[in-house]
């Protein structure tokens, strides 16, 4: 009977410092609006690394502060907390705290150390840590191929838990708000200053507005906001490259370049069309020329030659080519 | 236009120069085209007179269907051959203009005495209605800027690869025909706005009404028109000419519209539709008032208006927002709802970001399609804006909106087209007419009494600098023309059923493989026998093959791609079990591994695996087709999961024999990835190689049946247990309850709730 009255009360024992070691998590995880929890070097090593415990932790390693320049760590965690947020909503009795999501810099808390030990050269990581504080290389989530959008995460830990884990991504009212505030605030403005308004809205302004937003259109800007482009590379040669040799994908620099080339050739073709209007006196018309015809043909000619580049076996040229 | 006529010239010889001026745009409109028509016949005079493609296949075969079987019988015609086992109604989900403007123009040709083949009615529409596309767009841009400009304009968008792309002799497509209804609805409707009259408000009405029947773009028209009437009414230049044309306009148009069996009901109750209603539903607020305003007279109702209509335009907006929330109206539909959150289709559709016309758009492209144009035609939009009336505001409105709509998605580049022609041709027409005239444009200098008069010396410079600038555009406008005809011979030229690749010392290869295939299928399978490919090639089996298809290009039914693509990224056991479920006799695989063609199946198969995981997250995984450094490959390391699936298989079986002949490279070495295949020794289990074409592009094989020997017989009745155990697990909700959750959990993924 004693000997029961033991192992009861070892048991009890056991489980309430597992109940303890959830219940800490969880206050932690309750602070935080995305459920993310961020963990020193100690910390670290009691709730995620030691055995005994009721809970699976998904680790995201990262090094966020600003003098390591690492650009990919700040998206990473916002996909990371996208994911943990969605649990958030989705938790059900069944998942619920069984799994955690822990957040580790480098530069916070010792969490080199962290790094140390775990033999981790780069960030971001992610690691899953099962309930007994192992993980394997299976339990790696491998960013550099499989990217780091929340979804993909959630396929992973779906597939390696066997809960399912779903990202759900929260529609942007943030947005909407920023968009209806600015309409409001506009029409106030429009309200309130309609005369001034009449004023500065002539027809340059519209005008500008208009050449600049087609310039952006047709530039390909809305191709890299969707694709998400490097600005340059490394051209084969060494040094660098401000344009890819191939039609199919383009860098920002070079649409930049284009962008001002393109604008340029509509200038010249404005300032030429201006200096023939019978009002410029004749100096005027022929500075105007000037620097119409060869803002016109320059931006043409460059255009063409950038345009070469990319593709291969074009056969003409204008000049420079 | 070029030149006002001063008024010292005589009377006789005022109506000579205008005679010779008609006479000469009759003569550069005839030869534009011609120009137009003719740039179009590469394909023809290279291959023969075929039709390309895709979805050109469908569509000739619906033509068929129509002249063959008449009118009715077309509308309610149900296609068994298209989606088995499902079946298409044709009539129902089809815009008709297309097959019936060509059925009527084969049909009057063979009433005059021409008897001509359908088929080349069907190649040659395309160009025929580009030199209509040409003559309205002169119409449009002489009504809103000079006739000089509507002659560029004209020349322009006949030549414009942009639109060549969809207009070449054989690419029998809506797009060729739409763009001439895109562009005399505008005409139309410009006319209509200036006049005011109910009759040209009508035509639009028509117009828009041909529109709607060709192409799903008409979308395009009833947005862009009601917002210039919105643009309108802002900058208080609204009136009664305005209101009455669109009335009639919006009233007569979706009146119509809605007889078209494929739109229905769509203009009432799709978002797509609602801004022109809301539209509707302010102007005659607006006209109300105006009535109100005239009978009493007051300032005060000045006042009461504004307030009045901003809140009937805040209600009709909550009544909107309601109405799609709790869905009485659609939502966006998927296709347009991609257009204005870029990165949704990315992320959630996988069938329409597969499409590769709906990718966004490379700057390569813009100028590969319209060369100098892209480059000039702000400024075109500069001058709109500097002296903009009524109607003109509708090009600044129609330029920005394509140019963005054109960024987003390769595919409208086609809309854009026309518009940067008219405003590249208002820029060239008003830099010709200033620098081209003989005498200098009056020097306004006498009048500037602080300024010197100019020197003869000037004068001089000045004349030469014009006459450099002006060889200098025309040489422009010739790197233009040739830079046209390039692209539309090297580009926008292939028929892509039949392929042409050059020898080393010039001369060309024509293979045939796609039709040998088809010609194939067409006589030596039963008539009823169904072949399973990826969907791209449902139209051209359906259309030469003559064979039952279950799936086509067109994309209706995402679940039975899913089926197909999940067919194809299995192993075979699996796959036989689909095969034999969906009575699958012949698979077709396209494989360019042999002659190095890029657009075959396994490159494809990214997407079909995508689509699969998208409808069987548990079954199909996309990451189990990557090698462990997350590259896709056919080498030696590609992963087992993608090695064993019936697309690596059927295109790989017996490839590791193939010896490239005079090629250095091993044996079993794919040109189209530039490496050596992994598995050399393919053993097939239930599929054998039934025909494979001369340069192995097409490769069919024959689904086996059930063979009946005894372990076959144990293998099935273990497959049929399994397979029902798992039916009867799932209906009893008594396993894995999570995965159950998982596949509620799928769905929403894929539509996703909380939008709009």
């Amino acid at each position: 009977m004693r000997v029961f009255i033991c192992v009861l009360s070892a048991l009890v024992a056991v489980s309430s410092a597992w109940e303890d070691k959830t219940e800490q998590m969880l206050r932690w995880q309750r602070k935080r609006s995305d459920w993310v929890i961020k963990l020193g070097q100690k910390d670290f090593e009691e709730y995620v690394r030691q055995k005994g415990k009721e809970y699976s932790t998904l680790v995201m390693f990262t090094a966020q502060s600003p003098s390591r320049g690492c650009q990919i760590c700040t998206e990473a965690v916002e996909e990371f907390s996208t994911l943990a947020r969605s649990t958030r909503y989705t938790a059900t009795e069944s998942n619920y705290a069984t799994m955690f999501f822990v957040l580790v810099d480098y530069d916070e808390h010792d969490g080199h150390r962290i790094f140390d030990t775990m033999r981790l050269k780069s960030a971001p990581a992610v690691y899953l840590f099962k309930k007994d504080g192992r993980t394997s290389k299976n339990d790696q989530f491998d960013i550099s191929a499989r990217g780091y959008l929340a979804e993909t995460m959630a396929q992973f830990l779906t597939d390696r838990s066997g809960t399912q884990f779903t990202a759900y991504r929260p529609p942007n009212y943030g947005g909407w708000w920023f968009i209806s505030l600015i309409a409001v605030s506009a029409m106030a403005i429009i309200y309130m200053k309609l005369e001034s308004i009449k004023e500065h809205l002539n027809r340059d302004t519209i005008g500008y507005i208009c050449v600049v937003a087609s310039l952006i259109f047709t530039s390909g800007q809305m191709w890299n906001s969707i694709r998400g482009p490097q600005y340059l590379m490394r051209a084969r040669g060494g040094g660098i490259g401000f344009v890819y040799p191939g039609s199919n994908m383009q860098l920002v620099a070079e649409t930049h370049i284009v962008m001002i080339l393109y604008g340029a050739a509509t200038l010249g073709s404005i300032l030429l069309i201006k200096s023939a209007q019978p009002k410029t006196s004749l100096t005027d018309r022929r500075f105007f020329m000037l620097l119409g015809g060869s803002l016109l043909f320059a931006g043409y000619g460059l255009t063409l030659n950038v345009f070469k580049r990319k593709y291969r076996g074009y056969p003409y040229s204008f000049f420079l080519g | 236009m070029s030149d006002p006529v001063t008024p010292i010239v005589d009377l006789k010889c005022q109506s000579n120069v205008k005679a010779i001026k008609s006479l000469l745009t009759i003569v550069i409109l005839t030869s534009v085209c011609i120009l137009g028509f003719s740039s179009r016949l590469f394909a023809v005079i290279r291959f023969e007179s075929i039709i390309h493609e895709f979805d050109p296949w469908f569509n000739f075969r619906a033509t068929k269907r129509l002249t063959e079987h008449g009118f009715y019988e077309f509308l309610n015609w149900f296609d068994e051959r298209a989606w088995y086992p499902l079946g298409r109604i044709v009539g129902g989900t089809v815009y008709p203009g297309l097959m019936l403007t060509a059925g009527i123009i084969h049909s009057i040709s063979n009433f005059l005495g021409f008897s001509v083949l359908i088929k080349d009615v069907c190649v040659f529409t395309a160009p025929l209605f580009s030199g209509l596309t040409a003559l309205s767009t002169y119409l449009l841009t002489k009504e809103l800027w000079s006739d000089g400009a509507g002659l560029f304009a004209a020349a322009f968008i006949s030549i414009a690869p942009g639109y060549i792309s969809r207009s070449v002799a054989g690419s029998y497509d809506n797009e060729g025909i739409a763009i001439f209804a895109l562009q005399f609805t505008y005409f139309l409707w410009i006319k209509a706005m200036k006049s005011g009259s109910i009759m040209w408000a009508t035509f639009c009405a028509l117009s828009y009404f041909y529109m709607v029947s060709a192409w799903g773009g008409y979308v395009y028209i009833i947005n862009i028109i009601p917002l210039h009437v919105f643009v309108l009414i802002l900058i208080g230049r609204f009136s009664l000419r305005h209101y009455t044309a669109y009335t009639t306009f919006y009233t007569i148009g979706q009146l119509c519209a809605m007889n078209i069996p494929f739109v229905g009901f769509q203009p009432i109750r799709t978002s797509e539709h609602m801004a022109s209603f809301g539209v509707f539903g302010f102007v005659q607020v607006i006209a109300f008032f105006g009535f109100l305003k005239h009978r009493l007279g007051e300032q005060k109702m000045k006042r009461l208006f504004w307030i009045f209509s901003l809140l009937v335009f805040a209600l009709g907006l909550a009544a909107i927002i309601f109405l799609t929330a709790s869905g009485i109206v659609a939502p966006w539909s998927g296709r347009f709802y991609s257009l204005w959150d870029t990165g949704y289709a990315r992320i959630h559709i996988p069938i329409i970001s597969s499409v590769s016309e709906h990718q966004p758009t490379t700057w390569t492209s813009f100028f590969f399609d319209l060369h100098i144009l892209v480059a000039v035609f702000p400024a075109g939009l500069w001058l709109c804006v500097q002296q903009y009336d009524d109607s003109r505001v509708f090009l600044i409105i129609y330029g920005v909106f394509s140019a963005y709509f054109a960024g987003v998605m390769v595919r409208l580049m086609l809309t854009l087209t026309p518009i940067v022609c008219i405003l590249s041709a208002i820029v060239f027409s008003e830099l010709f007419n200033r620098f081209i005239s003989s005498k200098p444009p009056p020097a306004e200098s006498e009048e500037d009494e602080s300024a010197p008069a100019p020197t003869e010396e000037e004068i001089a410079v000045a004349n030469q600098l014009r006459s450099i600038i002006c060889i200098l555009l025309v040489m422009i406008l010739f790197m233009f023309g040739t830079h046209c005809t390039w692209v539309t011979s090297n580009a926008y030229s292939s028929p892509s059923v039949v392929l042409s690749t050059h020898n080393r010392d010039g001369t060309r290869n024509i293979l045939d493989d796609f039709r040998e295939a088809y010609y194939w299928l067409r006589t030596n399978t039963p008539d009823e026998s169904r072949v399973m490919s990826w969907w791209d090639y449902g139209y051209q089996i359906a259309g030469m093959a003559d064979r039952s298809t279950l799936v086509d290009n067109n994309t209706w039914n995402n679940t039975h791609i899913a089926m197909v693509g999940k067919a194809m990224a299995s192993d075979e056991d699996k796959a036989y079990e689909i095969m034999q479920e969906l009575n699958v006799d012949y698979v077709l695989v396209i494989f360019g591994g042999v002659i190095g063609y890029s657009g075959d199946d396994i490159n494809k198969f990214l997407w079909m695996v995508r689509i699969a995981e998208g409808e069987h997250p548990d079954e199909i995984k996309e990451s189990n087709y990557f090698t462990p450094q997350g590259e896709y490959k056919v080498d030696a390391s590609a992963p087992k999961t993608f090695t064993d699936s019936v697309m690596y298989k059927t295109s790989f079986y017996r490839f590791g024999e193939f010896d490239h002949g005079d090629m250095n490279g091993p044996q079993g070495f794919d040109r189209t990835r530039n490496t050596e295949i992994g598995v050399k020794n393919i053993k097939l289990k239930h599929l054998e190689e039934a025909y494979t074409t001369e340069n192995w592009l097409v490769r069919i094989y024959k689904v086996k049946p059930r063979s009946n020997s005894d372990a076959a017989l144990k293998l099935k009745k273990s497959k049929e247990k399994k397979a029902k155990s798992r039916k009867t697990s799932t209906d009893s909700r008594g396993y894995l309850r999570s995965r159950i959750s998982s596949r509620a959990g799928a769905n929403t993924r894929q539509k996703p709730s909380w939008t709009l």
